[in-house]
């Protein structure tokens, strides 16, 4: 079964459109959400959560998008523009999720504050931008939640505690019909916990697949500009030129078996797209 | 929804217990030998109280768009509709808070629990219900910064609006005699009236609310 499943989802703002954004997240597994700033991650997870009107098919946790308030009680949600209110402190925060929630694990919220050394008193509008993600970290893995959609979670946080963030998300995943949609910038991290990537670029998904599917597909290849020319061009994703020649992100599957490819990642895959038309 | 008017009270918190400090002052000031008949010191106080609901629901749309908490909110296990209805509810508790708080007080205000009396509070709590009934699909469409502007377009334009009437003499509250049976229909059906445009205007607050993207 699939926890999330996206069919040609659209959304048109002045300057920007997200087009025919599809991509199915099975349940039980990870999927790191991808893409250069203002390429639409946070507009199509607005649409998930139904924050936005879109076009298409959206289908969470088996609802309908129309029907999605019914499932909101087993989605936990980090959303990095949105924030508790600034003048209340963690215990005022956690009163009001006690009454929203009806599946809330008051201990369970207590004990992730402490392990995320938050203080219990001291304002919101106090805390670092890292300490008000652990807040809705901390608020997000309190009550019945099956999907999680973190949207830069990890943003602002330190490398021993973004470490620590990506075990409890590990930790989550262990139960079977637990899911995550994580975007973040920060590769390493997606790299290190994700079991799927959803790559979007300028409103428009540019593939979904699996991590292991993504090294399969792509491939770097290195070599001077008439090596380069000699490739098909349907192989050719992206292209660096530096001074000792260039770096070619090329499709494996239409390149000749005995060209040499170094292993792609997923930071290389997004830069090289990132830099656009390689033609 | 429980949570959601918890997270309300939480926000105005200082502010109501601010109000409250002040709402006790009033009282001992008006505590007074009354020196006028036309003086009411009842309908002033409700009057306050009337402002602390419409200003306290004001303050916590503020803070909803100055934190983007209905984001936040709209993830959370609520309809957008829940989300205006705990608006509506808070400014009414607020109201009712206020005004059962305040009536008791009446009997050691100078004059007693007296008909005038009791007709200046419906009246005020009347206009209080039209106010918000007005404010909320307002902010909801326009935001807190315009309707502020807006709200104080219409306060101080009324003031000159009255003003101008009674410098050029063109109406006069003498011209109009009522009995006092009529009198008591005329508040009673104020009253009706501004709770069916209450309930009228959450529609459209919802309404408004659902179009709306955040």
């Amino acid at each position: 079964m699939n926890a999330l499943e996206l069919k040609n989802v659209g959304k048109a703002y002045k300057g920007f459109a997200l087009k025919d954004v599809s991509f199915d997240l099975p349940e039980g597994y990870i999927m790191g959400f991808i893409g250069e700033n203002g390429a639409g991650k946070s507009t199509t997870i607005k649409a998930i959560l139904g924050l936005v009107h879109s076009e298409g098919d959206i289908c969470v946790l088996g609802r309908d998008k129309k029907e999605i308030t019914a499932v909101k009680e087993h989605i936990g949600v980090v959303l990095e523009e949105a924030t508790f209110p600034d003048q209340l402190n963690l215990l005022d925060v956690e009163s009001i999720l006690r009454g929203v929630y009806k599946t809330w694990d008051q201990a369970r919220f207590l004990a992730l504050a402490d392990t995320f050394r938050l203080d219990r008193k001291k304002k919101i509008k106090d805390y670092s931008r890292g300490m008000k993600m652990k807040l809705a970290l901390a608020a997000a893995l309190s009550h019945d939640s099956r999907l999680l959609i973190l949207d830069e979670p990890t943003a602002g946080l330190d490398p021993v505690v973004r470490d620590e963030v990506l075990d409890m998300l590990l930790e989550f995943i262990q139960q079977p019909d637990h899911t995550v949609l994580i975007s973040s910038h920060i590769i390493s991290d997606l790299e290190r916990v994700c079991d799927y990537v959803t790559f979007i670029h300028e409103g428009r998904i540019l593939f979904s697949m699996s991590k292991e599917a993504l090294s399969e597909e792509f491939g770097i290849f290195h070599g001077g500009e008439a090596e380069v020319a000699a490739l098909p061009r349907e192989a050719l994703c992206g292209l660096r030129r530096g001074k000792f020649g260039c770096e070619a992100l090329v499709r494996r599957s239409c390149v000749a078996g005995n060209i040499p490819l170094e292993p792609a990642g997923i930071e290389d895959i997004m830069v090289f797209y990132g830099k656009g038309d390689p033609q | 929804m429980k949570g959601l008017l918890h997270k309300e009270f939480m926000l105005v918190g200082k502010q109501l217990k601010l109000g409250a400090v002040v709402f006790i002052a009033l009282i001992f000031l008006f505590n007074l030998p009354k020196d006028s008949d036309s003086f009411s010191p009842a309908s002033y106080i409700e009057a306050y109280t009337l402002m602390m609901s419409i200003v306290l629901t004001m303050s916590t749309f503020a803070y909803d768009e100055q934190t983007k908490w209905n984001i936040y909110a709209l993830s959370l296990p609520v309809s957008k509709n829940q989300i205006v209805r705990s608006k509506y509810l808070f400014a009414l508790i607020i109201l009712g808070l206020t005004s059962v708080v305040f009536v008791p007080m009446m009997f050691f205000l100078p004059g007693g629990f007296s008909e005038e009396q009791v007709f200046s509070i419906q009246i005020i709590i009347s206009l209080a219900l039209l106010f918000i009934a007005l404010m909320i699909p307002l902010i909801y469409r326009f935001g807190t910064q315009k309707f502020r502007v807006a709200f104080l377009a219409i306060f101080f334009g009324s003031i000159a609006l009255a003003f101008l009437v009674k410098q050029l003499n063109l109406f006069s509250l003498s011209s109009f005699q009522m009995d006092e049976a009529g009198l008591n229909r005329a508040v009673f059906f104020l009253l009706l009236l501004s709770v069916a445009l209450l309930v009228v205007s959450y529609f459209i607050s919802c309404r408004i609310f659902s179009k709306k993207e955040v």
